[in-house]
């Protein structure tokens, strides 16, 4: 085996035993140790199942996609398969979410899970050519990656004829290039393409108009690594699997200021003030958590750690993402490191998002320094609400959000801030 | 065919560079998805990527130059400035800022004397900021070059440092 580029030592810990199953020890897993896992055999029985019947499967288990979004997958397959071939798989592995490095402890450690997973997606929507999309950061992924379908090509569960079911499938892995948007689906696809990372008007969804315009249906690493347990387990004992309404292992990596950072597989009905104090161990010095950011998205008080890790209307949803702020950390401030997040990360393309966040990030800074006056709070505000509404992609639609939230939920913070400001300018 | 030979002539990269280019054209179902992959290996190849090796991909790729300029000033991993043998890329997002970042930022400026965008005289290190790596459990967190690193301290940075010559 080849040496590849330092990875990071990323701690993980489950209690399901399920996707970090190998995954939890930190090396690279071969096709000869996930075959002596039991691997592969989900796809054996898949081979032999009608591919419609797999989708119906997946649709029954209730998976949801664990990219962010939260969309039923056997919902999103069944919209592909309604259009004419040929059809494409997409692997969405471009994970740039701030705290969300999931899908690179699955990538890095346990590649054949999601090549497994990929194949029996593919065969039930009927693609012969799939792809993934990793992200420019992770370039030890992507070499794995290319070495594990060259294994399996080798074992002969890829190529030509796929274990003499006549199923043939390719698998194509491509890098991104330090773009936070290439995440959205469309412009994933836009990049696939060979062309900057736009994202694309909807509708048409992918699943109508993806690839060289043709059906798609990107998924993410974490949801296709769950098809091949649904396959081996059946619907019905899938479900079992924590809460009825969201079944299925969930990946929380956590991080911040918390004793035991780390990746954490949970069923979805955990709550987050579990997470934190049971599994991550607790605060650093035992100091009072102030708020918890769900990555770049949403935001969670001290009063609300009550919230189930699901995607239910109140739960945690999104990506999973935990990242926690203890008493002495200022809300403010990160608040400005979300705003030049997507700043950084707008395309550009239209100008609501590419103006309103540099200015959200501009002003914001403005305010923290204590030199805003009266009008750069009311604009702060405005520009806050009119980006969402306005944007072509879900980027623009969100990047006040978490602003909006902790302006709800922590507004002594935000009054700090103000009195500065006032207080400056009486000065001048 | 007759573009090919054309093409073979004129060529300015060198030869181990363009069939490695060559490779990643014909990996794909089609060869303008390789864009992203020869234009990394362009960078990690010559450190930045110049303005000739553009027009070679263009070429290679049956793209008009246009194209590819446009795809390039896209994409934050890829450097149309001064070049540099190793790049050192510092995440600055949420979570590196919770977790002390400056501290790092510090240290690499203390050693190398270089400040984000900045190369070093000798041009061996170029610095970067960027937003999440995605290793948040391992904060503050850098690459070097292909390599993921936890900041542990100013010592272990320079150890680390001096294995890249």
């Amino acid at each position: 085996m080849r040496s590849y580029p330092v990875m990071p030592n990323i701690y993980t810990e489950t209690t399901l035993d399920m996707l970090l199953r190998r995954a939890k020890k930190p090396r690279v897993h071969t096709v000869e140790d996930y075959l002596r896992d039991g691997g592969y055999q989900a796809l054996e029985k898949a081979l032999n199942m009608d591919p419609q019947e797999i989708i119906e499967w997946v649709d029954k288990s209730q998976l949801r996609g664990r990219g962010g979004a939260g969309f039923p997958t056997g919902k999103k397959w069944k919209f592909a398969v309604q259009n004419p071939a040929p059809r494409y798989l997409i692997c969405n592995a471009d994970e740039s979410e701030p705290g969300t490095f999931k899908d690179r402890v699955l990538i890095e450690r346990d590649p054949h899970l999601l090549i497994e997973g990929m194949i029996i997606s593919a065969y039930a929507i009927g693609a012969n050519e799939a792809f993934v999309y990793i992200r420019g950061e992770y370039p030890a992924g992507y070499y794995i990656l290319r070495d594990a379908i060259e294994e399996a090509k080798k074992k002969g569960f890829l190529g030509r004829n796929i274990l003499g079911s006549g199923f043939d499938l390719e698998i194509y892995v491509a890098r991104g290039a330090g773009a936070y948007i290439c995440g959205e689906e469309s412009a994933l696809i836009e990049s696939l393409e060979g062309k900057r990372g736009f994202p694309r008007t909807k509708p048409p969804f992918p699943v109508q108009y993806g690839l060289f315009g043709k059906p798609t249906v990107v998924n993410n690493v974490e949801t296709l690594c769950n098809i091949p347990f649904i396959i081996k387990l059946g619907w019905e004992d899938y479900r079992y699997m924590g809460p009825s309404d969201y079944p299925g292992p969930k990946l929380f990596p956590v991080s911040g200021k918390v004793k035991k950072p780390g990746v954490y597989e949970l069923p979805m009905n955990t709550t987050l003030r579990e997470v934190v104090y049971k599994y991550a161990g607790g605060t650093i010095n035992n100091k009072k958590v102030k708020a918890v950011f769900s990555g770049a998205l949403d935001c969670f008080s001290w009063e609300e750690l009550d919230t189930p890790m699901d995607y239910s209307p109140f739960g945690f949803g999104g990506t999973g993402t935990v990242i926690v702020l203890t008493e002495e950390d200022d809300v403010v401030k990160m608040c400005l490191k979300v705003a030049e997040f997507y700043a950084h990360e707008s395309c550009g393309q239209c100008t609501p998002c590419r103006v309103g966040t540099y200015e959200q990030a501009n002003l914001l800074h403005r305010i923290i320094q204590g030199t805003a006056t009266e009008g750069d709070w009311e604009g702060f505000d405005f520009v806050n609400r009119f980006i969402q509404p306005t944007s072509i992609c879900g980027l623009g639609a969100v990047a006040g959000r978490l602003i909006r939230q902790t302006m709800k939920k922590f507004p002594e913070e935000w009054e700090k801030y103000r009195k500065l400001s006032t207080e400056s300018s009486l000065s001048v | 065919m007759l573009r090919e030979i054309i093409y073979n002539f004129n060529t300015m990269l060198e030869e181990g560079l363009l069939s490695r280019l060559k490779e990643h054209a014909d990996y794909f179902p089609k060869k303008e998805q390789a864009i992203l992959m020869c234009l990394h290996e362009v960078q990690n190849y010559y450190g930045h990527i110049p303005q000739f090796a553009l027009e070679e991909v263009a070429k290679l790729l049956g793209l008009p130059l246009n194209h590819v300029e446009n795809v390039v000033s896209f994409y934050d991993m890829f450097d149309r400035g001064q070049p540099a043998k190793h790049r050192i890329r510092v995440c600055v997002s949420i979570v590196c800022e919770l977790m002390n970042k400056d501290k790092l930022i510090k240290a690499i400026k203390e050693l190398l004397g270089i400040d984000f965008g900045q190369t070093t005289k000798d041009g061996r290190f170029k610095l970067i900021a960027v937003q999440c790596l995605g290793a948040c459990s391992e904060a503050p967190f850098f690459m070097v070059d292909e390599d993921a690193y936890k900041f542990e301290s100013k010592e272990k940075l320079h150890e680390i440092l001096s294995r890249y010559a």
